[in-house]
């Protein structure tokens, strides 16, 4: 059998190039190098180094290649027949595609790394050699090292493990050895083997196993491989690369507008869209009442649980649809008749309690323009910290007098005895722990 | 939630470590009979490790006291043991430009809390991802703060919210935390909830200005935001407070004996 190139590898791919009817799959790297060159007239430069993208690769150079002026632009070489080659070193538009595409490719490795870590590692799974059922993937790893000692890295290290792990259990129950690929007899042989000759391990080589391991798509071109020997260079430039403030990402959090079914991606949004589409300002109904924080909450939970009995907020008429309301409240021109603050409804504590579970316009409203976050800590630890904020304030007097005794007993009765509680402004609601 | 397994969990073991069996060399670590021993002896080298681990000092709160900076891991460890839980947040790729070209990392963001006042935060670079992740998870250790709760209304039960509210400031991004009555959960955007979960406080609003997108930032202004629940003087706090000793000072005689030399 001839001896393969060294960067062989098994692939399962459909030739995107333009010119080629009918497609065909190709089955390993060295067919389509061959193919390439055969039927394209292209020799890609180093074409190991985009094994992990290569569809996507291959994809974006087949639509190049039809545009104008890029055949021009790549290198010639004549090899019995004229060959285009797709160089990085010398195209800068290959070397940009190459680590925009890995770069790509990366973070969404990372982000299935991050839903295995979250869920699949913690489902259970049979060890690949014993009958023995591990609980979550860690103590499956822990198990297989130290009765098996196999070992394929930590976990962490790894993405796509359940597809890793089937590889191996498909390659075991074909009586293949892990390590030295030989196909034996039977299972007891293979074991046999394997122990004997200590091939409890994948062989290193074997390239179809990169794409299973995350520091492969670092960098494109080089694998762990190259890692490994890097290793003692420059390790020490660390310093400064442990700040915080290079992790920018938005966090989606789909809000629902208070009145109709509009859902924004974020609670700035909606509160534009709610100013905009039903005159509703948040702000400056705020700033209008004098609203403090609390009221701002309970004002939101009131408006989501009028809404949704699709009742009005302002004159409690009830209607049979969210589009009924929503007419009804443009009409009365409703939108802006907030309930006074001698409504009942500002003391009632239900409406402390988020009426929308994970509601992300309670956590969203307080903005640049107000006064209120005049907080005690924000500027600093040297200044004189105040003892109590401008508007909600810990009123703790040195000595209660009788009365606020008296007082505080009773509601503490009434507490333990109804659950609706009526709280008075005045009173003490932050209490601490003594 | 929090992740799998104890803190430490993530593969300190000898051996169990890089990439898939090294080509054959030099795979002895490990490989030969047992596997080395993880928590091997550990042999402090600060004075409050050694204190530590002679067992003078009986909780972290007595660390605290005196602010008593933290330098080994290990201390966090004997106090907490197993549950303290880590959870990584966020995994992603960094590039610096070195002569030799560009140079891409990973960045391990993690958090460790024991969900019952006590929570740190850890960040870590390195070429491979179990690398970063434990080394954050050190850092993180090593960062361990004390988080004070206290009640809304009434004091029946245990604490559940912050005792006041407090603010924390980490580049643009303002955290502020609220006070919130038994059964409000906590009202918070996915990541900082996370953080307020493993700290042990069960109710809370929160509102935060500035560039949140920076969630690195976002995520350390709430930590300083919990921080602050011990650093606000409120007046139950006013009464006198008998000074006692450092501990340096307590078992001086203890410090004063010839530290255990490392067996090489």
């Amino acid at each position: 059998m001839p001896t393969l190139p060294p960067y062989h590898i098994e692939l399962s791919i459909k030739c995107p190039f333009v010119n080629c009817q009918p497609k065909v799959t190709i089955i390993d790297s060295t067919t389509l190098v061959d193919h390439l060159k055969d039927a394209h007239k292209l020799r890609i430069s180093n074409l190991h180094h985009v094994y992990l993208i290569l569809e996507e690769y291959l994809e974006f150079w087949a639509k190049e290649i039809t545009k104008d002026g890029v055949l021009e632009q790549l290198s010639v070489e004549v090899d019995e027949i004229t060959i285009y080659v797709i160089d990085p070193e010398k195209l800068s538009k290959d070397r940009n595609i190459r680590d925009s595409l890995q770069r790509d490719k990366l973070n969404k490795i990372l982000q299935i790394q991050a839903n295995e870590r979250n869920y699949d590692s913690k489902l259970e799974r049979k060890c690949l050699f014993c009958k023995n059922i591990c609980e979550n993937r860690a103590v499956l790893f822990r198990h297989m090292f130290s009765e098996h000692n196999f070992n394929i890295g930590l976990p962490d290290n790894l993405a796509n493990v359940d597809e890793f792990l089937q590889i191996l259990e498909k390659k075991l129950t074909s009586l293949q050895c892990l390590y030295c690929e030989k196909i034996f007899t039977s299972s007891a042989v293979l074991r046999k083997h394997m122990r004997k000759k200590k091939h409890f391990k994948i062989n290193a080589k074997n390239r179809i196993y990169d794409r299973f391991y995350v520091i492969n798509y670092l960098e494109p071109g080089k694998n762990w491989e190259t890692f490994e020997k890097e290793r003692y260079d420059s390790d020490e430039e660390h310093h400064r690369d442990d700040s915080w403030d290079d992790w920018v990402e938005e966090e989606s959090q789909p809000t629902n507008c208070l009145f109709c079914d509009t859902i924004s991606p974020r609670s700035k949004d909606v509160k534009n869209h709610m100013k905009c589409t039903h005159g509703f300002d948040l702000l400056i109904i705020k700033r209008n009442l004098g609203l403090d924080f609390y009221q701002t909450i309970i004002l939101i939970n009131y408006i989501r649980s009028k809404t949704l009995n699709n009742t009005c907020m302002a004159c409690d008429s009830t209607f049979d649809d969210n589009q009924h309301l929503i007419e009804h409240m443009s009409e009365k021109n409703c939108f802006v008749e907030v309930p006074s603050l001698d409504n009942p409804l500002w003391k009632d504590l239900k409406y402390l309690y988020p009426t929308q579970p994970n509601d992300p316009l309670l956590d969203g409203f307080e903005d640049g323009e107000d006064g209120e976050i005049s907080d005690d800590n924000v500027n600093d630890d040297n200044d004189d910290v105040p003892l109590h904020n401008p508007d909600d304030t810990i009123v703790i007097p040195e000595e209660p007098p009788e009365e606020l005794k008296e007082g505080i007993k009773q509601l503490m009765e009434l507490n333990i005895n109804n659950g609706s509680n009526v709280i008075d402004k005045d009173y003490v609601y932050n209490d601490v722990n003594i | 939630m929090a992740d799998s397994g104890t803190a430490d969990s993530r593969g300190g073991r000898g051996g169990f470590g890089r990439g898939r069996g090294d080509r054959g060399r030099g795979r002895g670590r490990g490989r030969r009979g047992a596997r080395k021993d993880d928590d091997k002896e550990w042999i402090p080298v600060t004075k409050l490790g050694r204190l530590v681990k002679e067992g003078k000092i009986k909780n972290i709160e007595q660390i605290y006291l005196f602010s008593l900076p933290i330098k080994e891991f290990q201390i966090v460890d004997r106090f907490f043991g197993s549950s303290l839980k880590d959870e990584v947040m966020k995994i992603m790729p960094v590039q610096k430009q070195t002569r030799a070209g560009q140079r891409t990392r990973f960045k391990a963001f993690v958090v460790i809390g024991d969900s019952n006042g006590h929570v740190g935060l850890g960040v870590k670079c390195s070429k491979e991802v179990a690398t970063a992740i434990r080394g954050a998870i050190i850092l993180a250790k090593l960062s361990v703060i004390p988080v004070r709760r206290g009640y809304w209304g009434s004091l029946i039960g245990d604490p559940h919210t912050v005792p006041s509210k407090v603010t924390g400031r980490c580049g643009s991004v303002i955290c502020r935390l609220v006070p919130a009555p038994r059964g409000t959960g906590i009202v918070a955007a996915p990541t900082p909830k996370k953080l307020l979960q493993l700290a042990g406080i069960t109710d809370c609003y929160t509102t935060s200005r500035g560039s949140t997108r920076t969630l690195g930032n976002f995520v350390k202004a709430t930590f300083a935001a919990i921080g602050n629940t011990y650093a606000f003087l409120t007046p139950d706090r006013w009464k006198d407070v008998e000074f006692k000793q450092s501990p340096y000072q307590e078992f001086s005689d203890i410090l004063a004996k010839a530290p255990e030399k490392r067996r090489v």
